[in-house]
């Protein structure tokens, strides 16, 4: 059973994908990474990956971020089902608290980009449908504007102010505890 | 689709700004409150129920707690007055209360009541600032010992997560007495009179003589007391420690430290129950205070300092029939924590230890005790402590617990379009 499982897998991870990104640039990823995204894990199933999966809202640069998020996420997720059952529980623990601190780092130094870039990420995690990249993305911008005055998020994230002062007054009003 | 300028970031569709907001920490209302400042569709998202729904889903139901009222802070004249201390970034307006102390707080609400007076009421909402002042009880309660609570007016049926600004009830428990006087020099004067007691016959030449208990609700929809029900006097008095709320019932501390007072929130019937004998290796022991709480799977709990200075939680545990673990009474209850305050304070002596604990917040493992120099928090699953307050004189702390979300009208959303363009591509 297990071993049948095993097999599996290593003749999923030999199947590569050709993902085409908007400026026709092609990547050529394993079908393990390709399918942490939903969008293309669905293509997959239906069949229509030959040839190429186009990519029409995702651009060669973003692409290529997000190939190596999937790379990275894909390959410990591999690794923690791989440990479960050669090690030891303490052994399996202490493995498994090593690959999510490295996860970690490498998910900290992925997240060092411009916000232009990081609202790239966001648009093409959406549109791929990838949740750790979404969740992680949005994480980063949330906590960036931790303490931030409205002025402040307005200038960070290109944001026009369309509120009314009466508007303005009204939120303030409701909301004193926060401004104080 | 998006045409960005460069390096200008892209506009996101609402529902990904939602998944941003979303993701503002659950201890940081405040930003969540800037947020809806920053335009008309930020507003509109934080205002949506939905949203709230959602952050709700991804942070957990529990309301958290926001901060805390110390009771018993001196000012200038050396007069105790309630505090609020906030421990997250919901900052009320107005957080010193003086010429009021701190009786309660439940489901985001404080009762307050005033320096010289138990009766003179006032209800406020830390979040909107806003003071609701409660009509005086029935003159003929007895004022031998009072404790009152407020709560949710829909308890049983609201999460509580955003009720306070709704309907509320007061719960006052006490004893109903008479007074007769009493000559010091000539009428005959048992031993072992409690504190309050000895005070009233040494300075007021009065004596409170205990009838029966009482207990009234004041209910904010209807704006006024109920009748009073009563119960058989108990031997005991409410003392001023925090009530517990578990299912329906209210718990109330009484002074002698070795039962507590049961109100049914349904039946209105009072009734008490026994705690366990306080562990020692000492034939005699003193009484140790003790702080209520509700536990984390929804037991009624109380945390005491025990012997060698342990911090002790126990919790209600009607299965257990053991009357006897060695040589003390438990029957009722089992045992569920114990921190060494030694080990966590080692320069602290033991005097102050026994009789540091002020408070408990309810859900969770944390203690409040107060050493020489200041308030600290002990996580007792973590047996982490935290200074929380640099300040003296407190005798009595209650965690404010509420789950602080900006109070927007949910209307602004209809202003532009509720999805945007990439969503649409995505469906």
């Amino acid at each position: 059973m297990a071993s049948a499982g095993s097999g599996d897998e290593k003749a999923a991870a030999a199947a590569m994908i050709t993902l085409i990104s908007s400026d026709n640039e092609k990547f050529e990823v394993t079908e393990a990474t390709a399918t942490l995204s939903q969008t293309i894990r669905h293509m997959i199933e239906d069949g229509c990956t030959d040839g190429g999966v186009p990519l029409p809202n995702v651009t060669s640069k973003i692409l290529a971020r997000v190939i190596e998020y999937c790379k990275k996420h894909a390959t410990a997720a591999a690794g923690e089902e791989g440990s479960s059952s050669s090690f030891s529980d303490a052994a399996f623990l202490e493995v498994d608290r090593a690959f999510l601190e490295e996860l970690e780092e490498f998910d900290d130094a992925f997240l060092e980009v411009d916000r232009a870039t990081l609202f790239d990420l966001i648009l093409a995690a959406n549109y791929l449908d990838i949740k750790g990249l979404l969740n992680l993305t949005c994480q980063k911008v949330a906590d960036s504007v931790k303490g931030k005055t409205p002025e402040q998020i307005r200038e960070m994230y290109n944001i026009v102010n369309d509120l009314t002062p009466e508007e303005e007054a009204e939120i303030r009003r409701e909301t004193q505890w926060a401004f104080e | 689709m998006q045409q960005p300028r460069p390096r200008a970031p892209p506009a996101l569709p609402d529902h990904l700004v939602e998944q941003i907001l979303l993701r503002v920490r659950p201890d940081d209302p405040a930003t969540l409150a800037r947020a809806a400042l920053v335009c008309r569709r930020w507003r509109g998202i934080v205002a949506d129920p939905a949203f709230r729904r959602g952050r709700l889903a991804l942070h957990g139901g529990a309301p958290r707690m926001l901060g805390f009222l110390c009771d018993g802070q001196w000012d200038g004249d050396g007069i105790p007055y309630a505090r609020f201390v906030p421990t997250s970034s919901c900052v009320p307006p107005s957080a010193d209360h003086h010429g009021q102390r701190a009786f309660d707080a439940h489901h985001g609400r404080v009762l307050l009541h005033g320096i010289t007076r138990y009766d003179d009421l006032a209800v406020w909402d830390p979040i909107t600032d806003k003071m609701v002042e409660v009509p005086r009880p029935p003159g003929s309660l007895g004022d031998r010992s009072k404790k009152a609570t407020v709560l949710c007016a829909a308890n049983g049926v609201c999460d509580h997560i955003d009720c306070h600004r709704g309907p509320f009830i007061v719960v006052l428990v006490g004893t109903n007495n008479d007074i007769v006087e009493v000559d010091v020099d000539n009428d005959y004067i048992e031993d072992g009179l409690d504190e309050a007691d000895a005070y009233d016959i040494m300075w007021n030449g009065i004596r409170r003589i205990p009838k029966d208990m009482f207990a009234c609700i004041y209910s904010s929809e209807f704006g006024s007391w109920s009748e009073p029900t009563y119960a058989e006097y108990p031997d005991d008095d409410v003392c001023w420690n925090r009530s517990a709320l578990v299912g329906n019932a209210l718990y109330f501390v009484l002074r002698k430290f070795d039962r507590i007072l049961k109100y049914d929130l349904q039946t209105r019937k009072m009734s008490t129950v026994r705690l366990p004998y306080v562990r020692t290796k000492m034939i005699f022991t003193d009484f140790v205070r003790i702080e209520l709480t509700a536990m984390e799977d929804g037991r009624l709990g109380f945390a005491r300092v025990e012997e060698s200075n342990e911090l002790c939680l126990w919790s209600r545990n009607e299965d257990n029939k053991v009357t006897r673990d060695e040589d003390y009474k438990v029957e009722g209850w089992t045992l569920y924590k114990v921190v060494d305050l030694k080990k966590l304070f080692p320069l602290v002596d033991s005097i102050t230890l026994k009789y540091c604990l002020v408070g408990f917040v309810e859900g969770v493992c944390v203690a409040f005790v107060v050493l020489e120099n200041g308030l600290f928090t002990i996580d007792m699953k973590s047996e982490l402590m935290k200074k929380v307050y640099e300040g003296h004189c407190m005798s009595f702390v209650a965690p404010y617990i509420s789950f602080c979300y900006p109070a927007l009208e949910a209307s602004s959303r209809d202003d532009g379009p509720k999805v945007g363009t990439s969503s649409a591509s995505n469906a």
